[in-house]
């Protein structure tokens, strides 16, 4: 199952500067799993050890996976992820 | 529930990046009060994203220079605006009474410490809010009213300890806090309008593709601040909110 990761600005660093990545996997867990053995640190500016960071947010769709199954929660062929961190400067 | 706009009392917190923009469309809105909080004064490297100092205002206090400016538009517009200023820091000790009284307060700051302070001292106080951020080449922005909808700890639940990147570390381009400062003005107005659907949206800006993404939230059932576990803007909350890091702008 792959899917598109859009990746923030903050994060691009770690994606070789690219905005949007292809990841496989059939839950978030495993899309971030996937990640990570692609682009190696990301995972740890997505989550700790409870969960998605609390000041990061990670949508299926245009739907926060909070109020799906979180890392749980399925992906299917052509679901669109998209990763939105908190950000401060104004 | 409207409020009649030559009534409204509407309070900026940073006059900045997100600020100038917001402000400037404010302040020939029709609202009656507008007003500037920010401690911090006008430096060369502002200029090219804070459109209302020029360079020979590097030194000056930012909140004097935007009300001059803000003042001197406003009557041109034919616009009976106050504007009022305080230049100084949103403190946790200070933040309650600064929000109190207003219709609507809209938050530039440049760390997220102000922005959790104001989140809660607004929902605390019952005043709606319209925060914004930016960084590089994105930013955000959302309005919540308190009691109704999500608020800013719905969606970005705490005060990130970490990996923490602000402006003025990152950079931001002139165009995306354009974009968001005239964004957060709109919700403002929208807010005073009484338009239920003006709240609980995050907005996402990416200025180098140019989208805008809105994705409507809902309350999360256990956030700290909608759960009523928060009643008060108690210093620890803020891990960084210490007089010495806590800024109002850019």
């Amino acid at each position: 199952m792959a899917v598109k990761v859009r990746i923030p600005t903050p994060l691009r660093t770690l994606t070789t500067g690219k905005d949007e990545v292809e990841a496989k996997g059939t839950t978030v867990r495993e899309i971030i799993d996937d990640l990570e053995r692609k682009y190696p640190g990301l995972r740890e500016r997505l989550c700790d050890d409870k969960g998605v960071r609390r000041f990061v947010n990670i949508y299926q769709n245009e739907e926060d996976i909070r109020f799906l199954d979180s890392l749980e929660t399925v992906v299917k062929d052509g679901d669109s992820i998209s990763i939105v961190p908190a950000i401060a400067g104004g | 529930m409207a409020t009649t706009l030559s009534r409204a009392r509407v309070l900026v917190v940073g006059v900045g990046g997100l600020g100038c923009p917001a402000a400037r469309v404010l302040a020939q809105s029709g609202i009656g009060r507008l007003e500037l909080i920010d401690d911090d004064i006008v430096d060369e490297s502002n200029l090219h994203r804070q459109t209302l100092y020029r360079l020979e205002d590097c030194g000056l206090a930012k909140v004097r220079v935007a009300a001059a400016v803000l003042q001197a538009e406003a009557q041109r517009g034919g616009h009976a605006c106050q504007i009022v200023t305080r230049e100084e820091r949103v403190l946790p000790d200070s933040a309650s009474a600064l929000v109190a009284g207003h219709d609507v307060v809209l938050e530039g700051a440049d760390n997220f410490a102000t922005k959790f302070l104001l989140a809660d001292a607004c929902a605390l106080a019952g005043v709606p809010l319209v925060s914004a951020g930016a960084v590089r080449w994105i930013g955000w922005a959302m309005a919540s009213r308190p009691g109704e909808g999500a608020c800013l700890r719905c969606i970005f639940e705490d005060v990130p300890r970490e990996h923490e990147e602000t402006c003025a570390a990152a950079g931001v381009v002139g165009p995306v806090v354009g974009v968001l400062g005239a964004l957060s003005a709109a919700l403002a107005l929208r807010l005073l309008h009484g338009d239920p659907s003006a709240a609980g949206t995050l907005f996402g800006y990416d200025g180098l593709r140019g989208t805008l993404r809105e994705r409507a939230h809902r309350r999360r059932a256990d956030c700290e601040l909608c759960s009523g576990r928060i009643t008060d803007t108690a210093l620890a909350r803020y891990i960084h909110a210490t007089p010495s890091n806590l800024h109002s702008s850019v």
